[in-house]
């Protein structure tokens, strides 16, 4: 075929988005491992490389162009470990990696085809086989052994804002603490105020949506005041529902994967609904934290909420197309 | 940063061409001249020209000129690129000649577009030649802005000729204007493309776009509607009323990576690329592309004349080469289109030939100005697929129709 | 000819049991698979039942089917797979496992307006002489049966640590396996295996042919 215009490309931004993620990462590892050591970043780096080399592996099974350096599967398998409690052993990092990549991606066809987030569905499986470690929590200030398994009775064990919720009482941590980060809970998901600043970050960049995150944080605000899980002032809940497990990560690294519908309008439509799917699964939920369900559950509906969007456009202006034509 | 407008940054690439202003590029030994198809039997080679001579009517009713004196060698059928399959005689220069072909004086020229007719101008912007426009646009009013906005990476004739003779274009404006009843008239720029003495020669006429590609001439004034002509175009237009002259030359910009001495270049209609890539010195490079780099058209003969309505040629050593990937999904194309279009989407429902779905995205709205391949991550070409659901949906309500 | 059996039409048993699979490749009878295909002794129940239900219900429509017209036939079928159900889960509970027949209590029932009995008794076997039909029909089973055992299998290992309720020796317990969604994710990978034997059992079949011809 002849070789049409343009003639000059942009960036190769998938890499960059990648790397962006990644980056994105550093600064939130900085907090855990000032509380509990080396461990976390471990768990991420364990999780990144074992999604790596199942790419590989998955690339050779696929006979297709082995594509790590593109960083998909970094990104995934970083994600996967970030999710994790400080205190959960090596291992579920490797098997959640192992998971996304080989079960969730490839068998549906790999990069641009798989139908949901492999991160969110791997971190679902942990969660879902393995709740104790995944919700387990050190208390802060723990130094954690570095490789082997921590034994259960060697290490306090504190309950996170989101178990406390759970309960149904606000946690006993000030804002200041839940702002800063400055309390037991999952790897990557502590700390309002670097997450934040990540953020920008990202929206700077253009790597992850403002059109998603956006209505998915208000939608959570707003259902956090509307139906509160303790009393108290408003804006104690809105700042304790956020700064609960992975919620507001979930909404930076998870929403904003593959799987999100492309117009405007079907992206907000898809936060807002996430939104209400961890607000619901918190209420109702089995588990403290149950948002990597939300996302995979909000995946489904991705690709049918764009072409609603388009169609309902199509219509709007088909109607104001014949207004026209009858004001003539 | 940007989130909610359209358009896409692109790199300049220009560098100095501007700073250099415009060299003229000495007349070629050949030239082709475009000869209707009618006329093809009655031409004999051997035949003398003269400069200034009129030789025919195209097909657009302008008269043709020869820009040289010569001896008609050859009768060719060519394809360009730009202007489809046509016929050419092609001329050896015999005597050098400097005089402006002036107008013929015999006409009576009460109105404008006869003067555009008569000095054979074609607006580059579009292609259309200028009478034709001007008539089309009589007493239509709203505002006139020739186009020299700059977001393409290389082209920069249109703002080459605005700068060496700002005052000449302003005039060629003010006839239009005061021709079709408008209201304004100015010319676009990008914002920070002219510095401030071209400015002062503009104070009051300068429309400011933003830098973003593509550029929307015709959201720069509320004066509807915005009638967008070419710079060229009017300052041929103003040469013609005031001097009576027949500008048979036309700027053309040649850059890109292969190009050793980018340069805006005056070059006599007719004339073979070969000459402009020797002179800009890029005769190293392998492609060579005609019009600017994002909607431009692959051009391999280097014989190709060029004639007003080529503003830009780029010579490349090597087509920007990455594997096309699948759909990521990200939205880029969506975000900067700005006709509004899913580029994305219409390229999944063609290669899923979902064709009956393809009316509800409105493919035919696209204009081709590759803004949506240039962003894709995944290096897909998604223009390319856009353009051809526009042709498979015609195809379709044809049928329709048929029926 | 003997590479070529497995695209043999003529061999309903074959076709049902293994190259046609009336699970991986016909997706028929996931239901209960998912569902109920958590232990072993689940699997290998159902299988036993939907023998004994699919093969004289089968061996019946063949024998009075095209008798009958179109419209009467789902509800004899349906009735007489009902009534079988019942009478086996009726030996099930009293001579084998009550226990058993606790766990599959809701699961049998349902068995028996299976979509395997529509298709195989009320589709195939009318069609077909006798002989033909109980083929199919054992097929039918046993390739029902196969699939559910081996998921049932890999699922009660993976999730509960123990294989026909004897624990195995196992490190991990994942107890997600027996969550719906791994079934499918089970059964994808099964259908999967399948065609890719498929298709490099034909490939050789093809290059056999191929130095025969050559």
């Amino acid at each position: 075929m002849e070789r049409q215009a343009p003639f000059i490309r942009g960036d190769d931004r998938i890499t960059h988005h990648n790397r962006d993620l990644l980056i994105a990462l550093l600064p939130i590892l900085v907090m855990p491992t000032l509380f509990y050591g080396w461990r976390p970043v471990l768990l991420v780096l364990t999780g990144m490389l074992t999604a790596m080399v199942c790419e590989c592996v998955g690339c050779v099974l696929m006979r297709r162009r082995i594509s790590v350096l593109d960083g998909y599967a970094a990104a995934s398998g970083a994600l996967i470990g970030a999710m994790m409690s400080p205190l959960a052993p090596m291992w579920m990092p490797v098997v959640g990696a192992i998971f996304a990549i080989l079960v969730v991606k490839f068998p549906f066809g790999g990069q641009g085809h798989y139908l949901f987030s492999p991160a969110a569905a791997a971190v679902a499986l942990l969660t879902q086989c393995w709740p104790h470690h995944m919700f387990t929590y050190p208390v802060l200030h723990t130094k954690l052994p570095l490789l082997w398994e921590v034994p259960a009775e060697s290490v306090i064990t504190a309950t996170s804002p989101a178990g406390q919720l759970a309960t149904g009482t606000y946690s006993v941590y000030s804002g200041v603490d839940l702002l800063t980060g400055m309390i037991p809970g999952p790897i990557a998901g502590t700390g309002l105020l670097v997450l934040a600043a990540v953020a920008l970050y990202l929206f700077i960049r253009h790597s992850t949506f403002p059109m998603v995150t956006g209505p998915y944080i208000l939608t959570c605000a707003v259902l956090a005041v509307l139906f509160p899980r303790a009393s108290g002032d408003w804006y104690i809940s809105i700042i304790n529902e956020l700064s609960a497990g992975y919620l507001l990560f979930a909404g930076l690294f998870l929403l904003n994967s593959c799987i999100t519908p492309r117009s405007r309008t079907g992206r907000a439509v898809y936060g807002v609904l996430a939104g209400c799917l961890v607000m619901l699964l918190r209420h109702v939920g089995q588990f403290e934290e149950g948002t990597c369900f939300a996302v995979l559950l909000v995946n489904v509906v991705a690709p049918r909420l764009d072409n609603v969007c388009w169609r309902v456009r199509a219509f709007a202006r088909r109607l104001w197309e014949r207004k026209g034509v009858h004001a003539e | 940063m940007s989130l909610f407008t359209h358009g896409v940054h692109l790199p300049d690439q220009r560098g100095r061409i501007f700073t250099r202003g415009i060299e003229v590029l000495p007349v070629a030994e050949k030239l082709y001249i475009p000869l209707p198809e009618k006329l093809l039997e009655q031409v004999r080679p051997g035949a003398t020209v003269r400069r200034g001579q009129r030789l025919w009517e195209n097909e657009f009713r302008l008269p043709v000129y020869s820009p040289v004196n010569g001896r008609i060698e050859d009768v060719v059928r060519q394809n360009h690129p730009l202007f489809g399959e046509g016929c050419y005689i092609v001329v050896a220069v015999t005597k050098p000649d400097n005089k402006p072909i002036t107008l013929p004086d015999d006409t009576a020229y009460e109105h404008l577009s006869a003067v555009a007719r008569m000095a054979a101008i074609v607006d580059e912007t579009d292609g259309v030649p200028l009478f034709a426009k001007l008539r089309s646009l009589r007493k239509s009013g709203g505002t006139v802005v020739a186009d020299a906005t700059t977001a393409d990476p290389h082209t920069a004739a249109s703002l080459g000729v605005l700068l060496e003779d700002p005052a000449r274009v302003l005039r060629g404006l003010e006839l239009t204007a005061a021709y079709i009843d408008a209201e304004k008239y100015g010319v676009a720029v990008s914002r920070g493309a002219v510095e401030r003495s071209a400015k002062k020669a503009l104070r009051g006429h300068l429309f400011v776009c933003g830098k973003k590609y593509p550029t929307d001439p015709t959201a720069v004034s509320r004066k509807k509607p915005v009638t967008v002509v070419g710079v060229q175009a009017m300052a041929a237009l103003a040469a013609a009323m005031d001097e009576h002259i027949v500008t048979d030359t036309c700027v053309v910009t040649v850059s890109g990576p292969a190009a050793n001495r980018p340069r805006n270049w005056r070059v006599t209609e007719g004339t073979p690329l070969d000459a402009l890539l020797t002179a800009s010195k890029a005769e190293e490079a392998d492609f060579l592309v005609m019009g600017d780099a994002l909607t431009g058209i692959l051009c391999e003969d280097v014989q190709t004349p060029v004639f007003s309505g080529v503003t830009c040629l780029l010579a490349m050593e090597e087509l920007p080469a990455r594997k096309a990937q699948p759909c990521t999904g990200c939205g880029e194309c969506i975000r900067v289109c700005h006709r509004r279009l899913v580029p994305c989407e219409i390229a999944r429902l063609l290669e899923n030939m979902q064709y009956e779905q393809l009316p509800m995205l409105n493919p035919q709205r696209c204009d081709g100005c590759g803004a949506c391949s240039y962003v894709c991550p995944a290096a897909r070409e998604v223009t390319a697929a856009v353009l051809e659901a526009c042709e498979v949906q015609g195809t379709i309500f044809m049928d329709v129709e048929g029926e | 000819m003997r590479t070529n059996w497995i695209s043999r039409e003529e061999n309903p048993f074959f076709a049902s049991f293994l190259s046609r699979n009336i699970v991986l490749v016909q997706a028929v009878g996931i239901c209960p698979i998912i569902l109920a295909g958590t232990t072993l002794q689940n699997g290998v129940a159902l299988t036993a039942c939907t023998l004994a239900v699919l093969l004289p219900v089968s061996l019946i429509m063949s024998l009075v089917g095209e008798k009958l017209s179109p419209w009467m036939r789902p509800p004899l079928y349906t009735i007489l797979a009902m009534g079988l159900m019942v009478l086996s889960a009726w030996v099930l509970e009293t001579y084998v496992s009550a226990d058993l027949y606790a766990k599959l209590y809701i699961f049998l029932p349902l068995m028996a307006v299976n979509t395997l009995f529509t298709y195989r008794a009320g589709g195939y076997s009318v069609q077909h002489a006798p002989h033909l039909a109980l083929l199919d029909a054992l097929g039918s089973g046993l390739g029902f049966g196969i699939v559910i055992c081996a998921v049932s299998a890999l699922r009660e290992m993976l999730a509960q640590g123990t294989l026909w309720g004897k624990p195995v020796e196992m490190s991990v317990h994942f107890s997600a396996a027996s969550l719906p969604a791994v079934g499918f994710i089970m059964l994808a990978f099964m259908a999967a295996a399948l065609q890719w034997l498929k298709a490099g059992l034909s490939r050789l079949a093809d290059k056999q042919r191929g130095q025969n011809h050559g």
